[in-house]
C-alpha cells in the first residue's frame, strides 16, 4: 500500500491537469462550433428567404394563398427549418406553416415590423432575430417590404445536438489519452518504489534487533549506495547493544529481590482495606434507597402544590408568607409566587379591602387554630376587586409550639356574581328592573314590623295602574306598550324618594311603598305629583302617547298586621278611582271598606242564588204601533233576595260580569226561556210563537260573551236541543259592549247571524259608536235608549236624535224599537217620527209567564195606557 | 318506377346505337388516363370513391363498345395524399405509361405541387382534367391553362357558406383547417368572403395533414372555443373534420360546423354515425356541408338516375395492388357521383374529337363545351378564358342519418 502513495500523488496531478484541459477545450470548441453553425444557419435561412422572396413575386402579388402555401410547405423538409410565414406589407399573414396557430410572439413581431416599415421605408434589410426558445428567426422583405415579408424560423435544436456530439467525441479522445498516461506513470513509479520498499523492510528489521538480515540491492545508482552504507552501520550497532545488555541483567536480579518483599506487605494491607470498603458500600446503598423514596414523596406533593387550582400558602405567626403556590400568585394577579411573596411581605400594597375583617380573621385563627370558608373581598395587584373564600389552620410541632399557618384560597367571584344575579332576578321585574311583588311584599312586611316597634313611624301604600294601557298595547303594539311601561316606571322612580320602594306587579300595575313619611299629606303630595307627571305625553319611539294613571292610596296603615289585606285595600281604592272616572286618586276609607264587604257578601249570595235557581225570568211585551199587537217579549232577569227583597239586574249584573257568574246566568236564562217557548208553542199551535211570522223572545247578552269562545256552541246547542226555529230568538247586545272590541264582536255577530238568530243593538245612542257600525254589524233591530225617550218631551236634542236614529234604522232596513215609553205624548211623537215598535210601562211592565199567557189568550194585543203589571 | 326504367332503357339504347354508328372507320383502341390519388391512409375514401365513380361511367360506355371504338381505362397510382409521391406518379404516368391525359387527381397539396410538371410537359400536351379540388392555383395562371376543372372553386364554396352564415346572423366565424395548400386556400377563401362582408375571422386552428379520425383534436377545439365563434368552417379531410366534430361536441362547442366538398360528407356521416351508435351522444346535429354536385338522392334529375343505375351495377374497385388497406365501398356518395359526372364530360370530350382523339386538341374541344347537359339543373359551360365548367354550390345537412338538401337557412339563425 505504501508504495502506491507516490503513484496516487502523480495520479491526482494528472486528473487535475487533464480535467482543466478537457473543460477548457469543450468550452472553446462548443463556442466555436456554435458561432460557426449559427452563422451557417443564418445564411441558409437568408438563402431560402431570398429564393422565396425573389422567385415567387407573382404569387405574392396575386396573394394566391394556396400557391404560396404549396411553396412554403416544401421548405419544411429542409433540415433545421421550423416554420415559414409569408405576410403582406401590413403584417397580415398570407400563409404559414404553424399548427395549430401562429404563436403570439411571432404575430406581435410581424406587426411591429410592419409598423416599423411604414415609418422608414428605405431602411429594410434582411434581419435576423434569435428568439428566446432556441429558434432563429430570419425576416426577408419582398421588394423592400412593399409586397410583404418572408419569415423563416430555424430550429437551433439541431445545432445544439451537433455541438453536444462533437464535444462528446472530443471528451472521449481526452479520456483515452488520460488512461494511457496513467498506465505509463504506474510503470515508472513502480520501478523506483520496489528497491525503496526493500530498504524500508531492512531498516524495519534492524529496528527490532534483527541484525542478521541480508540486503541485496546491487544497483549502481543512488539507491545502491544507500544500501551499502546501511549494512556497515548495522554491524556497529550490533556490538554496542550486546555490551549493554549484560550489565542490565545483573542490576535487574538485585531489584527483583527487593520487589518481592515489598509486594507481600502491600498484599496484607490491601485485604484489610477491601473489607472496610465493602462495609461502606453497603451503607451507601441503603442511604440511596431511603433518599430516593423521600424524593419521590416530595415530588408527588410538590406537584399537587404547584398545579393546584386553589391558592395554597403558609404564613408565619406574624403574618409573613413563607410559601405560596403559583395559583395563589395568580389569584392575587402576580406572575410567580416569588413576586407575590415579596409584594405581600413588603407591605407596600394593601390587598385586603377591609383591614378589620382581616384582623378578626387572624384573631380567630390564633384562638381556635382554624378558619373555614372565610369569604371576603380582595384587591388584586391590578386593582380588580375579587371575592375569595379562604380556609386556614395552624400547624404545630411535636411539642405543641406553633410553627406556622397553612391554608388555601379560592377565587369565588364568578360564583358570587351568579348568586347575586339570581337573587336579583328572583326579586325584580325583568322589563323595568323594578322590584317585583315578592320583594315589595317583603319590604311591606318589614315596614309593618318597623311600625309596630317604633312609635310614630308612618308609611303609606300607593297602588296604581295605567288607564287605557290595553288599548295602547293593542293598537300601537307590544314594543310601544313595553316602552310605555318602562317610561311609567321611570316616572314613578322619579317621583318617589330613595327610601321608597317602587314595584311592578305585572301588567300595567305598580305599587309604591312610601316609608318614613311625617304625615299622610306627604303621601298625597307624592300621589298628586305622580298623576300630574303621568298625564304628560310620553314620546315613545317617535310616537306621542297619552295615558294617565288611577291611584289607590292606603294612608292609615297602623291597623293592619299583614301585608296582603293592606295591598288589597289599596287595590280597592284604585278600582274606585277608576270607577270615578280615571286619572285621579282615591284614599281608602271606611266606607269603601264597608262597600267592599257588602259586595263580597252580595257575590256569595249571588253564587248561592244561581246554585239554587233563585233567579227567574220576566217578560216585557214589545208592541207593534200599527195595530198594537204584541210582536215579542224582552226577557229580563229578576233576583228575589231572601233578605233584601227583589234585586234588579242593574244591581247585580255588573258584579256578575266582574266575577264571571254572568255566563251561568245568561245561559240559564236562555235555557229557561227556550223551555218556556216550547211550552207556549205547543199550547197555541199555529199562533203567536208558532205562527208563520213568529213572535220573538229578546234575550240580553252580556258583552263579556265576546271574550268567551263557547258562546256560539252554547247557543247552537240550545237551539238544537230545543228544536226551535232560530228566528224566534233575538239576542240583544248593548252598543257599548259592541264598541269595546268591534272587530271580535263583528266576527261573533256574523257567526250568530249564520245560525239564523236575530240580533238587536240595545241602548243605541249611548255607546259613542260611529254610525257606520250600524251598517257593518249584521243586526236586525235597533233599540233606542230609554234615556232619549224619557227626555223627548222637554229636550229638542233628544227629539232630533230619535228622529235621526229612526230614519237611519229604517233606511238601513232595520226594525226600530223605542224603549221606556211611559206617556201618550212620547208615543205620539214616536208614531209621528215613524217608529214601528215600542216597549214600556205605557203598555206593560215586565210580567210573569202567567200574564204572558193571559195576554196571548186575550188576542195578543195591548192598548196604549193599558199599563199591565 | 316503371317510367324511370323505361327512360333509362331509351337512353341506354340511344347510347348503344351511337356507338354502333361510330364503329365503321374507327380504329379500336383503349384510351388510358392517368390518375394519382390517395388509395391508402386516412383520405383513401376519396381516391377509391372518385375512381369508382368515373369507372362506373366508363364501364357503361365500354359495355357499348366505347366511343368510335375507343374504350376508356384508367392507370391509377397511390400518392397517399402526399405531394412527393404525387410528383413521382405524374412523371411515371407521362413518361412511362404515356397516358392520354391526367385525370381525377385528388387533393390540393398534391396537385398544386405537380402543376409545374405540366409546364415542363407543355410540348407533350399533357393536361390535368377534373381534379378533385377547388383550389385557386388550378384556376389561375401561370399553370391554370393546363388544367380543366368541372367542379366549382373552394372560393365559391367558402363564399357561399360565409354569405349564408352571415345572412342568418352568424357573424363570428372561425376556421379549422389543414396546414397545407388546401387548408390555406379554404382559409383564404373564408377570409376574403368575410372581408367582403366587412368582417374578420374570429379564430383559427390548423392541424397536420395526415391526421386521422382517431387523433385527438381537443387542442384545436379549445383554441376555437376560446374565440367564441357563431359558426366554424372546417377545411379539412373527412377524417380530421369528423374527428374535430366529435371533439367539439364532446367539449361542448355546439355551434354549427360547416365543411366543404373535399371533406366528403358521406364519409363524415359514416364515421360520426358509428361514433354516435357507440357512445350515444348526438354528433350529427348542426352540421352543414357545401357540395359541388347536387344530392344523389334527388332522383328527379336524370343525371342522378343514370348515376344510380350505373352504381347499382357495382363499378369495379381500384386494382388490388392499390388496395392494401380495407375499405368498405359505399353504394352511393357525393364523391363517386362527382367522379361519374367527370366521366360524362370526359367521354363527351373524346366524342367531340371524332375518329382521332389527340391530346393537343384538348383545349380546343374543351372550349367548345358550352351549355352541355349532364342531366342536372346546371349545365356544363366552359366560358371563354375560364377553365371551370360548373359553378353551383349545394348545401346538405344530416337528417335521420341521411344527407339531405338544406331547404331553409333560417333554422340556422342565431
Amino acid at each position: 500500500m505504501r508504495r502506491l502513495t507516490l503513484f496516487n500523488k502523480t495520479l491526482f496531478f494528472m486528473v487535475v491537469v487533464f480535467g482543466v484541459i478537457a473543460i477548457s477545450t469543450s468550452f472553446i470548441s462548443s463556442w466555436q462550433l456554435n458561432t460557426y453553425l449559427t452563422d451557417e444557419y443564418i445564411s441558409k435561412a437568408h438563402a431560402l428567404a431570398r429564393t422565396m422572396a425573389e422567385s415567387d413575386l407573382e404569387l405574392m402579388l396575386n396573394r394566391d394563398a394556396a400557391a404560396i402555401q404549396s411553396r412554403i410547405d416544401q421548405y419544411l423538409a429542409i433540415e433545421g427549418v421550423s416554420h415559414v410565414v409569408v405576410a403582406d406589407s401590413k403584417g397580415d399573414i398570407l400563409a404559414h406553416t404553424f399548427v395549430p396557430v401562429v404563436p403570439e410572439n411571432i404575430r406581435a413581431m410581424l406587426h411591429d415590423m410592419a409598423a416599423g416599415r411604414s415609418l422608414d421605408p428605405g431602411s429594410m434589410t434582411p434581419s435576423d432575430v434569435v428568439s428566446k426558445n432556441g429558434e432563429l428567426h430570419v425576416t426577408y422583405p419582398i421588394l423592400d417590404g412593399m409586397i410583404g415579408y418572408v419569415h423563416i424560423g430555424m430550429d437551433l435544436g439541431a445545432v445544439k445536438t451537433f455541438i453536444r456530439s462533437a464535444v462528446l467525441r472530443q471528451q472521449g479522445m481526452t479520456a483515452l489519452v488520460f488512461f494511457g498516461c496513467v498506465i505509463l506513470a504506474w510503470a515508472f513509479v513502480s520501478n523506483i518504489s520496489r528497491p525503496l520498499g526493500r530498504l524500508q523492510e531492512y531498516a524495519r528489521r534492524v529496528a527490532v534487533r534483527d541484525y542478521g538480515a541480508v540486503l541485496n540491492i546491487d544497483s549502481k545508482d543512488e539507491i545502491g549506495e544507500l544500501a551499502g552504507t546501511m549494512t556497515a552501520m548495522t554491524s556497529e550497532i550490533n556490538d554496542l547493544v550486546e555490551g549493554l545488555e549484560d550489565r542490565v541483567h545483573k542490576a535487574t536480579a538485585q531489584l527483583l529481590q527487593g520487589k518481592d518483599d515489598l509486594e507481600r506487605k502491600v498484599e496484607e494491607r490491601t485485604s484489610e482495606l477491601s473489607r472496610t470498603n465493602i462495609q461502606l458500600k453497603i451503607e451507601i446503598a441503603e442511604r440511596k434507597v431511603v433518599g430516593e423514596a423521600l424524593k419521590k414523596t416530595e415530588q408527588k406533593y410538590r406537584s399537587i402544590f404547584e398545579n393546584a387550582v386553589e391558592g395554597i400558602f403558609q404564613f408565619s405567626q406574624d403574618g409573613y408568607y413563607i410559601s405560596a403556590n403559583p395559583a395563589m400568585a395568580r389569584i392575587f394577579g402576580f406572575n410567580s409566587p416569588a413576586e407575590f411573596m415579596s409584594s405581600v411581605n413588603g407591605g407596600d400594597q394593601k390587598f385586603h379591602m377591609d383591614e378589620e375583617v382581616r384582623a378578626t380573621y387572624m384573631a380567630t385563627l390564633r384562638e381556635s387554630g382554624e378558619v373555614k370558608q372565610h369569604v371576603y373581598q380582595l384587591r388584586r395587584v391590578d386593582g380588580r376587586v375579587i371575592w375569595v373564600a379562604e380556609n386556614a389552620r395552624v400547624v404545630k410541632d411535636a411539642r405543641g409550639d406553633v410553627l406556622y399557618y397553612e391554608g388555601s384560597l379560592e377565587d369565588i367571584t364568578m360564583r358570587k356574581d351568579a348568586e347575586d344575579q339570581l337573587l336579583h332576578q328572583a326579586f325584580h321585574d325583568p322589563l323595568t328592573g323594578l322590584p317585583n311583588r315578592v320583594l315589595f311584599m317583603d319590604h311591606l312586611r318589614m315596614a309593618l314590623e318597623r311600625s309596630k316597634r317604633r312609635e310614630g313611624y308612618l308609611f303609606a301604600v300607593l297602588y296604581l295602574d295605567l288607564d287605557r294601557f290595553k288599548i295602547i298595547n293593542d293598537s300601537l303594539g307590544h314594543d310601544i306598550g313595553d316602552s310605555l311601561l318602562k317610561a311609567a316606571a321611570g316616572v314613578l322612580e322619579n317621583c318617589a324618594r330613595t327610601v321608597d320602594t317602587v314595584a311592578r306587579f305585572g301588567g300595567d300595575e305598580f305599587a309604591v311603598l312610601l316609608e318614613e313619611i311625617t304625615a299622610p299629606r306627604d303621601a298625597i303630595k307624592i300621589a298628586k305629583r305622580i298623576l300630574e307627571e303621568m298625564s304628560n305625553p310620553f314620546n315613545l319611539e317617535g310616537n306621542e302617547v297619552f295615558t294617565s294613571a288611577s291611584l289607590g292610596l292606603v294612608l292609615h296603615t297602623d291597623k293592619y298586621t299583614r301585608p296582603e289585606p293592606l295591598l288589597r285595600d289599596a287595590d280597592t281604592a284604585m278600582y274606585r278611582a277608576k270607577e270615578m272616572g280615571k286619572a285621579r286618586f282615591k284614599v281608602f276609607n271606611q266606607r269603601m271598606h264597608d262597600q267592599a264587604i257588602q259586595l263580597m257578601e252580595l257575590e256569595t249570595d249571588l253564587r248561592r242564588a244561581i246554585e239554587h235557581v233563585e233567579l227567574h225570568a220576566v217578560y216585557q211585551p214589545i208592541v207593534a204601533l200599527a195595530d198594537y199587537s204584541v210582536s215579542g217579549f224582552e226577557v229580563l232577569v229578576r233576583w228575589p233576595h231572601p233578605t233584601q227583597g227583589l234585586i234588579m239586574p242593574d244591581a247585580f249584573i255588573p258584579l256578575a260580569e266582574d266575577t264571571g257568574l254572568i255566563y251561568a246566568i245568561d245561559y240559564r236564562i236562555i235555557e229557561q226561556s227556550c223551555a218556556q217557548l216550547i211550552t207556549w208553542r205547543e199550547a197555541m199551535p199555529g199562533k203567536f210563537f208558532a205562527a208563520e211570522q213568529p213572535m220573538t223572545l229578546n234575550l240580553n247578552l252580556s258583552g263579556k260573551h265576546f271574550k268567551q269562545p263557547h258562546l256560539l256552541q252554547r247557543v247552537e246547542a240550545i237551539l238544537e236541543g230545543s228544536n226551535l226555529p232560530a228566528q224566534v230568538l233575538n239576542l240583544e247586545i248593548t252598543e257599548s259592549a259592541l264598541m269595546e272590541n268591534p272587530a271580535t264582536a263583528g266576527d261573533i255577530l256574523a257567526k250568530l247571524k249564520e245560525l239564523g238568530v236575530g240580533l238587536s243593538i240595545d241602548d243605541f245612542g249611548t255607546g259613542y259608536s260611529s254610525l257606520s257600525y250600524l251598517q257593518r254589524f249584521p243586526i236586525d233591530v235597533v233599540k233606542i235608549d230609554r234615556a232619549f225617550v224619557a227626555n223627548l218631551e222637554e229636550d229638542r236634542d233628544s227629539q232630533a236624535i230619535i228622529r235621526t236614529i229612526i230614519s237611519l234604522g229604517l233606511s238601513l232596513g232595520h226594525k226600530v224599537v223605542a224603549e221606556g215609553v211611559e206617556t201618550m205624548g212620547q208615543l205620539n211623537f214616536l208614531k209621528e217620527a215613524g217608529c214601528q215598535f215600542v216597549q214600556g210601562y205605557l203598555f206593560s211592565k215586565p210580567v210573569s209567564e202567567e200574564t204572558v199567557e193571559r195576554i196571548l189568550h186575550d188576542g195578543g194585543t195591548i192598548q196604549p195606557g193599558q199599563r199591565l203589571e | 318506377m316503371l317510367h324511370y326504367r323505361k327512360r333509362l332503357w331509351i337512353t341506354m339504347t340511344v347510347l348503344w346505337m351511337l356507338s354502333l354508328c361510330s364503329l365503321p372507320g374507327a380504329s379500336a383502341k383503349e384510351l388510358t388516363f392517368g390518375m394519382s390519388a390517395a388509395f391508402s391512409g386516412p383520405t383513401r375514401g376519396l381516391g377509391v370513391e372518385y375512381y369508382r365513380g368515373i369507372m362506373a361511367y366508363f364501364a357503361m360506355v365500354n359495355a357499348q363498345g366505347g366511343v368510335k371504338g375507343n374504350t376508356f381505362a384508367i392507370k391509377a397510382y397511390d400518392d397517399g395524399y402526399n405531394p412527393g409521391p404525387c410528383v413521382e406518379n405524374t412523371i411515371r404516368l407521362v413518361e412511362q405509361d404515356d397516358v392520354f391525359a391526367l385525370l381525377n387527381y385528388v387533393g390540393t397539396p398534391t396537385t398544386t405541387r405537380m402543376l409545374p410538371l405540366l409546364k415542363k410537359f407543355e410540348d407533350r400536351h399533357i393536361y390535368l382534367l377534373f381534379p378533385f379540388t377547388g383550389a385557386e392555383p388550378l384556376r389561375n395562371q401561370p399553370y391554370g391553362r393546363f388544367v380543366y376543372n368541372l367542379r366549382t372553386s373552394y372560393f365559391d364554396e367558402t363564399r357561399g357558406l360565409v354569405d349564408h352564415l352571415v345572412g342568418v346572423g352568424r357573424k363570428r366565424v372561425a376556421v379549422f383547417y389543414q396546414a397545407d395548400a388546401y387548408g390555406r386556400n379554404g382559409w383564404d377563401g373564408v377570409r376574403r368572403a368575410l372581408a367582403e362582408n366587412g368582417l374578420e375571422m374570429v379564430g383559427e386552428a390548423a392541424y397536420k395533414r395526415g391526421s386521422s379520425w382517431t387523433d385527438d383534436y381537443s387542442e384545436a377545439v379549445g383554441i376555437i372555443q376560446a374565440a367564441k365563434p357563431d359558426a366554424v368552417i372546417m377545411i379539412g379531410s373527412y377524417a380530421a373534420s369528423a374527428g374535430f366534430v366529435r371533439d367539439a361536441r364532446n367539449l361542448g362547442l355546439d355551434v354549427p360546423l360547416a365543411s366543404i366538398s373535399f371533406s366528403d360528407a358521406d364519409n363524415i356521416l359514416r364515421l360520426l354515425s358509428a361514433e354516435q351508435a357507440r357512445t350515444g351522444n348526438d354528433y350529427t346535429c348542426c352540421l352543414l356541408f357545401s357540395q359541388v354536385v347536387p344530392s344523389y338522392e334527388d332522383v328527379t334529375l336524370s343525371g342522378v338516375r343514370l348515376y344510380r343505375q350505373a352504381m347499382e351495377a357495382g363499378p369495379p374497385m381500384p386494382p388490388a395492388e392499390l388496395m392494401n388497406e380495407t375499405y368498405e365501398p359505399r353504394k352511393y356518395g357525393v364523391v363517386s357521383f362527382e367522379g361519374f359526372l367527370n366521366g360524362m364530360v370526359l367521354v363527351e370530350m373524346v366524342r367531340r374529337m371524332g375518329d382521332n382523339p389527340e391530346r393537343n386538341r384538348i383545349p380546343e374541344i374543351m372550349s367548345s363545351m358550352r351549355d352541355f347537359s349532364l342531366g342536372l339543373d346546371e349545365r356544363v359551360d366552359f366560358l371563354p378564358g375560364s377553365n371551370q365548367g360548373m359553378h353551383s354550390v349545394y348545401y346538405t345537412i344530416i337528417l335521420n342519418d341521411r344527407l339531405v338538401p338544406l331547404r331553409d337557412w333560417q333554422r340556422w339563425r342565431k
